[in-house]
């Protein structure tokens, strides 16, 4: 932590009320972001990627902790309006995000209104270079978003994000609900408008396999806790956390020919372990418990590498589950 | 191989839309068999043909289709020329049906068990308590925990992947000769894909399991044999080993790519 970086988030937590019973939907996380780094943020639905994204792009209000913006708080900083445009969000299904009245020149116009970006004609102007930056057809302008493919909205709401000038991009799931190719060339397109336009990325995600193709760094999440983090191949190689290395094993891959039987079974045959409060979480679905676990470990360094992190008390051991 | 049992084989079939702006052809001249013990996986991009073949062996083509020509038996007898009722019976107990979405496959107003005991009923003609007891070893078998509390849950209190355990439970509850799984994993996080799919081929044991899915990397983990279409006819067909390794039709190598997640893309 030498240099502040573009984005911090410390010791974060969210908790929601449902039915008069609190749940912990984030807890105590701490991430940082570098300008132009792309962070891919992992983990399966309900362990809390997409809250913590959402408590960085403003629109979850955090319980505890702060998020930092070129270490500005803000929540707190007088120019919160303007920084909290500099975060914007892709989501999984534009029919959701997109109005669905309005023109796509309308939807990607409405941002710069709002931002006094200047008159009808520089907005005008703006939005036909907000289409060409997300390559989609100027003659598209016209059209409702009923009319356009599932890639083609999505682009529509890459433009609208643009449109606030960011510096950190977040991707909730935003490739989930495209077919294969379309998703590479979406995919392909967020990539490349971080490097040309220097914005900083985070890919929430439940797909390890397309991680790998989108990040420089991993953050795996588990009930709501970050349990694993570091470069994107050295987590994915050489996963710490007996999580990671299970949803290492699931990857889809076609090399692979044969299931894992024994871990799956292994995992199955696990008996119930009762829920004491400060133990590890992962504790009740993992192989390698020990009494130790249950004093729940902190996300620390491994001996190896000091930035791969791990949230296990086995993480140095490469043998555990 | 030859020392088994032919479970299914599918001879010629043709399957064509009766009405409205997709009449026509819908599959032509298809063919195939599964032996009891082996898994054939059936890969295609969406559109291919790959799901109404498994509603037409299943009985369950929805209206507007029809067998239009061709040949299913199952255990050496013919499917398509008995009468609704015949056939209707024989596929409650001799073929299993996992689907996609479970949630959309259980009537959501009846508890879980109650639809698993109905079919033990209706199929093995066990009383209400006998069904019961069946239920909740079937809920055990499929690694649920609290069998007896998912017995009396609903559909929409259970996880993803607890209902698709209880669906594999429904589709073995009476022994079938043949489980069809048809997209079993595509709505399920991908550790949770890979217990589903490893107790589908467990399930499936001496049965004949017949897969249907547009990802290759799901055929490769579990199938014998992978049966690739392609605008309803059979683009290409061998052993999982071949089809990865050496395939020949475009189609083929289209799939492959996709099963790469992210084709071309480099961070």
């Amino acid at each position: 932590m030498t240099s502040s970086g573009l984005l911090q988030i410390r010791d974060l937590s969210v908790t929601f009320d449902m039915d008069a019973r609190p749940v912990h939907a984030v807890r105590h996380c701490s991430l940082r972001l570098d300008a132009r780094e792309t962070l891919a943020l992992v983990g399966e639905s309900g362990s809390g990627k997409s809250t913590l994204a959402r408590a960085v792009a403003g629109i979850v209000t955090p319980t505890s902790g702060s998020v930092l913006l070129h270490g500005h708080d803000l929540q707190r900083s007088s120019s919160r309006r303007e920084q909290r445009r500099r975060i914007q969000m892709v989501f999984q299904d534009p029919d959701a995000s997109l109005n669905p009245f309005h023109r796509v020149r309308e939807i990607v116009a409405e941002p710069l209104i709002v931002r006094r970006f200047g008159n009808r004609w520089e907005i005008g102007r703006k939005v036909g270079e907000l289409l060409a930056l997300v390559q989609l057809d100027p003659g598209l302008g016209g059209e409702r978003p009923r009319n356009l493919s599932g890639g083609q909205k999505q682009r529509v709401a890459i433009a609208r994000a643009l449109a606030m000038d960011p510096e950190l991009l977040i991707a909730d799931e935003a490739l989930a609900s495209l077919d294969a190719s379309t998703a590479a060339a979406i995919a392909q397109l967020f990539l490349d408008l971080g490097r040309r336009l220097g914005i900083a990325l985070l890919f929430i995600s439940h797909d390890l396999a397309a991680v790998r193709c989108l990040a420089n760094r991993i953050a795996v999440m588990f009930a709501g806790e970050i349990v694993e983090q570091g470069d994107a191949r050295a987590v994915l190689d050489r996963p710490a956390h007996p999580y990671t290395r299970l949803l290492v094993a699931s990857m889809p891959d076609p090399a692979r020919r044969s299931l894992d039987f024994e871990l799956v079974d292994a995992i199955d045959r696990l008996p119930a372990w009762p829920d004491t409060p400060g133990a590890c979480h992962y504790r009740s679905r993992c192989i390698g418990r020990a009494d130790v676990c249950a004093a729940g470990p902190s996300l620390a360094p491994l001996a190896a590498s000091a930035n791969h992190l791990a949230r296990c008390h086995f993480r140095d051991s490469g043998t555990s589950p | 191989m030859n020392a088994r049992l032919v479970t299914l084989e599918v001879r010629n079939l043709c399957i064509a839309a009766q009405e409205g702006e997709r009449a026509g052809r819908l599959i032509e001249d298809l063919g195939f068999s599964i032996a009891s013990g082996e898994v054939l996986g059936i890969v295609g991009e969406s559109g291919s043909g790959k799901s109404v073949t498994a509603a037409a062996i299943a009985g369950l083509l929805p209206p507007g289709l029809a067998v239009t020509g061709g040949s299913v038996s199952l255990e050496g007898r013919a499917l398509l020329s008995m009468s609704a009722g015949e056939r209707r019976a024989l596929a409650g107990s001799r073929i299993g049906m996992v689907f996609q979405d479970p949630l959309s496959s259980f009537n959501p107003v009846r508890t879980v068990g109650s639809i698993l005991a109905e079919s033990v009923m209706r199929h093995r003609g066990l009383a209400a308590g006998a069904a019961r007891d069946t239920v909740v070893a079937a809920f055990a078998d499929v690694r649920l925990a609290q069998p007896e509390r998912i017995f009396s849950a609903y559909p929409h209190q259970l996880s993803g992947g607890q209902r698709q355990r209880a669906m594999i439970a429904l589709a073995l509850i009476n022994g079938p000769a043949l489980l069809i799984a048809d997209e079993p994993t595509t709505a399920l996080d991908a550790t949770v894909q890979l217990q589903i799919l490893t107790l589908l081929k467990r399930g499936a044991g001496s049965r004949a399991l017949l897969l249907i899915t547009h990802d290759l990397a799901v055929a490769a983990a579990v199938c014998d044999r992978i049966l690739v279409m392609h605008r309803g006819g059979v683009a290409e067909e061998g052993t999982t080993a071949q089809i990865l390794d050496t395939p020949t039709h475009p189609v083929t190598r289209q799939l492959l790519a996709a099963a790469q997640a992210l084709p071309g893309v480099a961070a």
